[in-house]
């Protein structure tokens, strides 16, 4: 299902050829041959219910679920906004699985709302690293304009492809939620609001009727930081937003030509980012409540309580049971704890390994950047890998690698690393665990984790002494892990110093070297020359004569034909055959 | 002068004083007070401090000075040993003291002790002593407080009381006397008890004074090591004294030796020899007799001293003002206009205390019967160096040697906190050589390998301090025989190490503790940001004890495993309250298990590699019980050699010799009681793969399928292998995770079960109460599999096994259902299965399997077989 194309009706004209130059790029030099057939009848959506269950609550219309209108729109505007519009539209349509089996109506729509374009859909499921996050590297091969990714999202910055996030939607009762809330809440409190994204269409209304209904409250609605707040200038000015839907959002111009920025992008203002949401950078988390409405997205849930520890208390309310729980949940501390653990571990860690699980975010690269220059500056030996999706057989092969660190997306940076046979951490915990900045505003978000950074890194403000450090993992002390190369005079006037590898050292430790070499064990014989041809042809005088010659080639054996050509045989070998002749 | 001079203002020594007779190696006497708890170390030791002047006799016996904490003030038992160093002259003048009561005082006893000393046979070219004293806890659970403190004295005081004589925790710190050498004397006190409670007649105090002496001989003669000497106590030598803490007098027979000697006009030595055992003195034919032929001769020792003993005690307590006045005549105690006004017990007190001064007793053993450092480290030095015998620094232990040239070397043996937060004291004993401010010093902690660069530091030392039970008093320098603090070290050591000059210097050895940290919890703090001050303060309390340990398990909690539940109490109360300072979260008590197999594999268990091209064959099976301990204690290990070893399995565990040669892997760490053997037979690039396999073993082992424990008394055999051709198919990322599935899955269908850690219990109890202990334990899953009487009283030694996981609470509850008559005490023997298959519901060991992993946030279910069996 990569390339969908109405077959239901005739076409009128041919069908558009495609060039692929190796499989999977598109050459787009022969638009002019492309015409697009329209799709005459409705989708009917039994056909497709038919197939596979969709993701996709019965409740909603495919045309409602999936904002095909706004999308539409927006896809519209952007090309229209664009100083060269491309000749014609290449869309991608990234789903989750569980929302494929609608990919194919939802293209349809699609295509049919967009035939003025003459669009070629593109339907992109299987990702390289994850649902949340737009798959960018698939998207470049297509060469896509622009890809409407559906379905949960991380909110991650990405800065290659245009996008248009289409998140979909749960149901949820707000009369309930309003009411609940009213209970808990006291009167002069700060209550930051976070949300799972499939909320996003009805947020405003929540907000507004909170803001109504329980007075002397100061709610604070976390935005969706969708490219420095395109979503609402773009509805302002087509006047959409308000009335259609906030689903379907977040897009950027289309594309100055990609290329990776030199410098991260610095944020004018160091807004608060908490599970993908971004608040005013006023906001105090110790002073402030955390009020989250939860549908099904623990990762996103995980990340806030995590970040948000500090906070004066949580109030949780999950949609599908219409209960509001007060307090941290069990799991969310036991995580802190374990990533604490995991952070600890890397004080007597070696060996690093920087694991890149993703391409999309941007400013990855900075931090890769930034995470080796930390591990070297500590004295430390790292190794970058890409090893496609994370898995422990992948990582398992590495047996000199003594922790990985992962760069990844927010929802899919924090692995359940208890089968993992070494520490997987994120590169804020890396930082933890050298001892480069303090425990405590837990964050998995590289802004954050790149912001710190200009705030001055905090990096050695403890003076580095040589005395041992308390390895709470174990108990005891560990020797400081030292940075400098120990230099050792010498009588001549020259520095000595021992060469260090940490490869090498493992290396050393290996009990398999290779194949058994016993040197010394067995009696050196002369090399002598076997027998050569097909083994029903040997014969006695053969090895005699053979004996008298000094050729030690033995490797051509078994050729038949070599009497007929000399030319393929290596040297002394013809006089041999031309004796089996005789 | 000095701070303890500007606080109490009648210390009888100034620290230059003090300093001085540091070189005197001969006059200096290091020694620890042992004993059971609440036999009363602490309240003696007042007795010494009180005759040092550094706090008043009124004071005395209440004052508990070397409790230096808050709650060991207030719970009444000592929880941290204390040192103090004490200078005590005989020749010193009452001039030198302040207030004029504790002068005359002071003035007698001197003069007292200076007569005493005028005609000792003992060589004494001074007569200043310096007494290094470490008044110990007898809690069970602080055991290794005593081990620290025995470590860097040469003598100990045995504390036993009169009535209820030797009792475990005497045993047990008396064995580890002498285990580290050090000679013991005894005190038996707490004789005002049975004199006033107990009202025992003469006679019968004489049968309980010998009862103590017999058992603490007993113990002695059954621990003893030769290079001791004879260091069996005997009231005849001296070695013995009675008496009563609380009411700060003591006696040996010396002291009234010497009264009736000069009386009678007979030699002490001669008088001391019959005023023990069995001698009467026949007053009609006017000569000793060792026969009470006709009955009715009074035992030497009841006629000479405890007749005269009871009939003061009955005299003061029934108000004969008339008698007492002429006892205390006869005894030469005079009493000032005040103190005649007192009655009761204030003046029994006070009257014992000057007719015989617990302080001068007490000083008498330790000066004429302890050995001084000299002599000590001399037979000492073989059981505490590790390096060669005969290298320079042995050599200078041996002879104790402070002349300039002498190597040093001191070893630390506890930490003890600074006023300064975070900040520590290295305590311990200088063993030769002088160890003085801003000298450069080797720092050697407990991994320290010669030659080798690591656990190593060299550093100036700060400051020398002397320990002066609350204060400290700095010095330039100390030399060896003495024990003092150090600062500017604490960030070095953890717990203990050593402290050399000597480039070729080796540690001393490491302590070995009588008890191991085996009650655990976890905490946590309120607020996830104070992880980072919860690691400091786990640090801190990891150094401030000598025994607890601090550490994270995989899950992310972090434990304190302490002793006991006393000792874990206390170890929280110092973690939330000093080394924190906020509070956290304790979880209810954690207990270890261990996951074993019982049977073995019916079928060869399969897992398949993630890319399904490599297949390991493995079968279970449980070791035996002896092999498991074998490996525990280091007879069986991976460093041995295979052959050798091979045939000891063979000949001692009936393994099969090829089998044993073929051992891959112990696990876990290493080291640990499960074995990875193979027993393949020629199967391809299989060494190519061992590493990965052990990998994946190792960290079976370290978790285990059931709940995360270690396993314990596995055995996994290696049937047959099938490989890829391609080594990239074949990286240890293929092979580690399915090796330890297949171990998984080999220990799910072998009979898995649970081990669960069992207490041997002491339990002293008098025979009614023995029931209800019964009933306690029957209660607790525990049972009792000897029961001994103690001769001569109604006291019953029970041993009995309590699971761990019952124990808690146990003591609690034993007392309040024997009203408070029998002592438990508690030390880690055993691993024990538990009942049933860990994997089928309905059985204890599921049910304790399910309940770990719930605390551990684990999966609430045991994981299914198939996650890591795969089919063929």
């Amino acid at each position: 299902m990569s390339l969908n194309r109405p077959s239901d009706s005739p076409s009128e004209t041919a069908v558009p050829r495609l060039e692929m130059n190796d499989g999977s790029r598109i050459f787009s030099s022969i638009e002019t041959n492309v015409t697009v057939s329209k799709v005459t009848s409705g989708v009917s959506s039994e056909d497709y219910q038919k197939c596979r269950k969709s993701g996709r609550p019965e409740e909603y219309s495919i045309e409602e679920y999936y904002e095909i209108s706004s999308t539409v729109k927006k896809i519209l505007s952007l090309l229209s906004s664009s100083p060269s519009p491309p000749p014609y539209l290449k869309l991608g349509l990234q789903f989750p699985d569980s929302l494929l089996p609608d990919s194919s109506p939802v293209s349809l729509l699609l295509q049919n709302s967009l035939s003025s374009l003459s669009p070629l859909i593109f339907i992109l499921g299987d990702t390289t690293y994850g649902e949340c996050c737009v798959d960018v590297v698939s998207g470049k091969h297509l060469n896509a304009d622009v890809i409407v990714h559906y379905g949960n999202s991380c909110l991650s910055k990405q800065s290659e492809i245009p996008c248009i996030n289409v998140f979909g939607r749960v149901q949820v009762d707000v009369e309930d939620f309003v009411e609940k809330v009213k209970g808990e809440v006291e009167s002069g409190e700060d209550v930051a609001v976070t949300y799972d994204v499939r909320f996003s269409y009805v947020i405003d209304e929540v907000i507004t009727k909170l803001k109504e209904r329980v007075g002397g409250v100061n709610f604070i609605k976390g935005e969706l930081n969708m490219e420095e707040g395109m979503v609402l200038k773009c509805g302002e000015k087509e006047g959409e937003c308000g009335t259609l839907s906030q689903g379907c959002c977040g897009s950027s111009p289309l594309p100055t030509p990609p290329q990776i920025p030199t410098e991260p992008e610095s944020p004018s203002t160091n807004p608060n980012i908490i599970g993908g949401l971004t608040f005013p950078p006023t906001l105090s988390l110790p002073s402030t409540t955390i009020l989250h409405l939860h549908s099904t997205n623990l990762k996103q849930l995980t990340n806030i309580l995590m970040k948000t520890s500090s906070s004066k208390r949580h109030l949780t309310y999950t949609s599908s049971s219409k209960s509001l729980t007060p307090g941290v949940p069990k799991f969310a501390s036991r995580s802190l704890n374990r990533r604490f653990y995991l952070t600890r571990k890397l004080l007597t860690t070696q060996v690093f390994g920087i694991v890149i699980a993703t391409l999309s975010v941007s400013n990855f690269s900075h931090v890769v950047k930034r995470v080796k220059a930390v591990i070297e500056s500590k004295g430390r030996t790292c190794y970058v890998f890409m090893v496609g999706k994370v898995n422990v057989a992948k990582l398992g092969n590495y047996g000199e690698i003594e922790a990985f660190v992962l760069v990844a997306c927010p929802e899919n940076s924090l692995l359940e690393s208890s089968d993992f046979h070494v520490p997987v951490v994120t590169p804020w915990e890396l930082e933890v665990g050298l001892g480069v900045r303090e425990w405590g505003g837990y964050t998995v978000e590289f802004e954050d984790y790149l912001k710190e950074d200009q705030e001055g890194p905090s990096e050695s403000q403890e003076e580095e002494g040589d005395e041992p450090i308390f390895d709470v993992v174990t108990g005891t002390y560990v020797e400081r892990i030292k940075n400098e190369i120990d230099l050792t005079k010498e009588v001549g006037g020259g520095q000595v110093t021992t060469f260090k590898s940490e490869a090498g050292k493992f290396l050393n430790s290996r009990e398999y070297t290779g194949l058994e070499s016993n040197v010394g064990a067995s009696e050196v014989k002369k090399a002598v020359k076997g027998q050569v041809g097909i083994a029903s042809e040997y014969d006695g005088k053969d090895q005699e004569v053979k004996k008298s010659k000094t050729d030690k080639n033995h490797y051509n054996d078994a050729d038949e034909d070599s009497d007929s050509s000399g030319e393929f045989v290596l040297g002394g070998i013809t006089s041999m055959t031309m004796d089996t002749d005789e | 002068m000095n701070d303890i001079m500007a606080v109490h203002g009648t210390v009888n020594f100034t620290v230059d004083q003090m300093r001085a007779i540091m070189d005197l190696k001969h006059n200096i006497r290091s020694m620890s007070v042992i004993a059971h708890v609440d036999h009363g170390k602490t309240t003696l030791t007042d007795s010494l401090v009180q005759k040092a002047g550094i706090i008043s006799s009124k004071a005395a016996g209440g004052a508990r000075y070397t409790d230096t904490r808050a709650d060991e003030a207030e719970r009444g038992i000592t929880i941290k040993s204390t040192g103090i160093s004490m200078f005590f002259d005989y020749a010193m003048k009452a001039s030198e003291v302040g207030t004029f009561t504790d002068a005359e005082k002071q003035e007698m006893t001197d003069q007292m002790a200076a007569a005493q000393e005028a005609d000792k046979n003992v060589k004494i070219t001074e007569n200043s002593y310096l007494i290094n004293l470490i008044d110990s806890p007898g809690h069970v659970d602080f055991s290794s407080e005593v081990t620290a403190a025995l470590r860097v004295t040469d003598g100990a005081l045995v504390v036993v009381d009169t009535i209820d004589g030797v009792c475990v925790q005497t045993e047990t710190v008396l064995r580890q006397a002498i285990s580290e050498r050090v000679k013991p004397v005894l005190m038996v006190n707490k004789v005002d008890r049975a004199l006033l409670e107990l009202k025992l007649p003469a006679e019968e105090l004489y049968q309980a004074f010998c009862r103590s002496i017999e058992s603490v001989n007993v113990i002695v003669a059954t621990y003893n090591d030769e290079a001791l000497g004879d260091v069996q106590v005997d009231p005849r030598k001296g070695t013995v004294a009675f008496g009563s803490g609380l009411h700060q007098w003591a006696f040996t027979l010396k002291k009234f030796a010497e009264t009736y000697g000069a009386k009678f006009g007979v030699p002490t030595e001669k008088m001391m020899d019959k005023l023990w055992g069995d001698w009467y003195y026949d007053p009609a034919g006017k000569k000793w007799t060792s026969a009470n032929k006709s009955g009715n001769l009074e035992r030497a020792f009841c006629q000479f001293i405890a007749t005269p003993l009871t009939t003061m005690f009955e005299a003061i307590m029934n108000e004969k003002h008339g008698k007492v006045n002429k006892m205390l005549k006869a005894v030469g105690v005079e009493l000032k206009t005040e103190e005649k006004e007192l009655t009761g017990k204030a003046l029994l007190k006070r009257v014992m205390q000057k007719w015989l001064p617990a302080g001068d007793a007490v000083l008498e053993m330790i000066v004429l019967h302890l050995p001084s450092p000299v002599k000590a480290q001399g037979y000492r030095v073989d059981t505490l160096y590790e390096g060669p015998l005969d290298d320079a620094t042995a050599t200078a232990i041996r002879t104790c040697d402070t002349s300039d040239g002498a190597p040093l070397c001191m070893y630390i043996s506890k930490m003890v906190p600074t006023s300064d937060k975070g900040r520590f004291y290295a305590f311990g004993r200088v063993f030769s050589g002088k160890i003085a401010t801003g000298q450069k010093v080797r720092i050697m902690g407990p991994n320290y390998v010669p030659g080798k660069k690591t656990d190593i530091w060299i550093k100036n030392i700060q400051r020398t301090v002397i320990m002066m039970g609350k204060y400290t008093e700095q010095v330039a320098d100390v030399p060896a025989g003495n024990t003092c603090a150090l600062v500017g070290v604490d960030q070095y050591l953890l717990k203990s190490g050593t402290i050399c000059t000597a480039e070729d210097a080796h540690t001393i050895k490491t302590m070995k503790f009588s008890v191991s940290p085996v009650v655990r919890c976890a905490v946590e703090p309120k607020n996830s940001a104070d992880l980072p001050k919860l690691v400091e303060g786990m640090k801190r309390l990891a150094k401030s004890d000598p025994m607890v340990l601090c550490y994270t398990e995989e899950s992310g909690e972090h434990i304190i495993a302490a002793s006991g539940e006393l000792h874990l109490e206390i170890c929280l109360q110092d973690l939330q309250k000093d080394f924190m300072g906020t509070e956290v979260k304790v979880s209810d008590p954690v207990v270890s298990f261990r996951e074993t197999v019982t049977e073995k594999s019916a079928t060869t268990l399969l897992s398949k590699s993630p890319n399904k091209h490599n297949r390991l064959f493995v079968e279970a099976e449980p070791l035996s019980n002896e092999l498991t301990l074998a490996i525990d204690d280091g007879e069986i290990s991976p460093q041995a050699d295979q052959k050798l070893q091979g045939r000891k399995m063979a000949d001692e565990y009936g393994w099969d010799v090829s089998e044993a040669r073929k051992i891959w892997a112990f696990g876990p760490d290493g080291t640990g009681p499960n074995l990875f053997v193979d027993t393949t037979k020629g199967v391809n690039y299989l060494l190519e793969i061992k590493e990965s396999v052990v990998g994946g073993f190792a960290w079976g082992c370290q978790n285990g399928p059931l709940c995360e424990e270690q396993m314990r008394g596995c055995r996994f055999n290696l049937m047959d292998v099938v490989l890829h051709a391609d080594a990239i198919h074949r990286g240890m990322g293929q092979i580690m995770p399915t090796a330890r599935r297949v171990c998984f899955a080999s220990l799910m269908t072998s009979g898995p079960g649970l081990l669960e850690p069992v207490y041997l219990v002491n339990i002293s109890v008098p025979q009614d109460a023995m029931g209800n202990v019964y009933g306690v334990l029957t209660k607790r899953r525990g049972h009792v599999f000897t029961e001994e009487q103690k001769p001569g009283t109604p006291q019953m030694t029970l041993l009995a096994y309590l699971p761990v996981m019952e124990s808690f609470g146990f003591t609690a509850d034993l007392r309040s259902n024997t009203g408070g008559k029998a002592f438990p005490q508690c030390s880690f023997d055993h691993w024990e299965p538990m009942s049933g298959n860990a994997c089928e519901e309905g059985c204890k060991a599921n049910e304790t399997v399910l309940a770990v992993r719930k605390r551990k946030g684990l999966a609430a279910e045991i994981p299914p077989l198939d996650r890591y069996l795969d089919k063929l």
